[in-house]
């Protein structure tokens, strides 16, 4: 038995909740990330400035998510911390991203 | 959703609107007069229809900035629900009765009960005489017709 299954033996956790928690987390980034990628279109970034745009967005998400609905402590509520509330679903995050960015980009430059 | 997030997510939804048109409307402006104060500079736009982005106005773009920070800041902050993982806290929220969990319904169920609620619902033995002779009551009443 190594560390963390001891950990887990002393402090369980309830697998309904972690999973409810991450959903819902999962949900805000990708709402956020299509909202980030009007933005985008909207000023018009290209190449390597709409995904920096993109990094500092999901930063920006995260933060407010650490703030609002967890009261400044990640550790309650998602088992991997800070880390696995910023990087929740970062690939379908990009997608729709790119998928608004584009997107807007055409509707405003016409 | 409480009222705040609300008016923020309406009222930044309509500033986006605004700053997404004013852009359109300044891309439609830029290539319809390609540059009014002095049509022979070769400086700018040299293809003639398409415009880079730091063209944009400064208010366009901040007003973009600031109504994106605005509905990210209502999205977030209205009303989502997280539920502690570790055991020993939800254990103690759901015995105080603070929360509830999914399908239970608040109002009905006793309070100072917790995680094993599965376990109290269990049914007792079932009374099979009895099932069987109102079985048989009801082959006497219906079975004959």
């Amino acid at each position: 038995m190594n560390a963390e299954e001891r950990d887990l033996q002393i402090h369980p956790i309830v697998p309904e909740n972690v999973i409810a928690n991450s959903k819902t987390i999962v949900d805000l980034h990708s709402l956020s990330s299509s909202l980030l990628g009007i933005a985008a279109g909207i000023l018009g970034l290209e190449s390597y400035t709409g995904f920096l745009f993109y990094l500092l967005g999901t930063l920006f998400v995260s933060f407010l998510i650490i703030t609002f609905p967890m009261g400044g402590k990640p550790d309650v509520y998602v088992r991997g911390g800070l880390k696995d509330v910023v990087l929740a679903d970062v690939t379908g995050g990009v997608m729709g991203y790119v998928l608004t960015w584009t997107l807007f980009f055409g509707l405003v430059r016409v | 959703m409480s009222l705040p997030s609300k008016l923020l997510i309406t009222f930044s939804s309509l500033l986006l609107a605004h700053a997404c048109y004013s852009a359109h409307e300044h891309s439609l402006l830029s290539t319809t007069h390609p540059s009014p104060s002095s049509p022979a500079s070769p400086s700018t736009s040299p293809s003639g229809t398409t415009t880079t982005g730091s063209s944009l106005p400064l208010d366009i773009t901040l007003e973009t900035l600031i109504s994106v920070s605005l509905l990210l800041l209502g999205i977030v902050s209205s009303g989502w629900e997280l539920k502690p993982i570790s055991l020993r806290s939800y254990a103690g929220m759901l015995e105080r009765g603070s929360v509830f969990p999914d399908g239970v319904d608040g109002k009905t169920t006793v309070r100072g009960r917790g995680i094993f609620d599965g376990l109290e619902d269990r049914p007792g033995f079932l009374d099979i005489r009895k099932q069987r002779e109102e079985f048989a009551q009801w082959i006497k009443t219906h079975g004959d017709s």
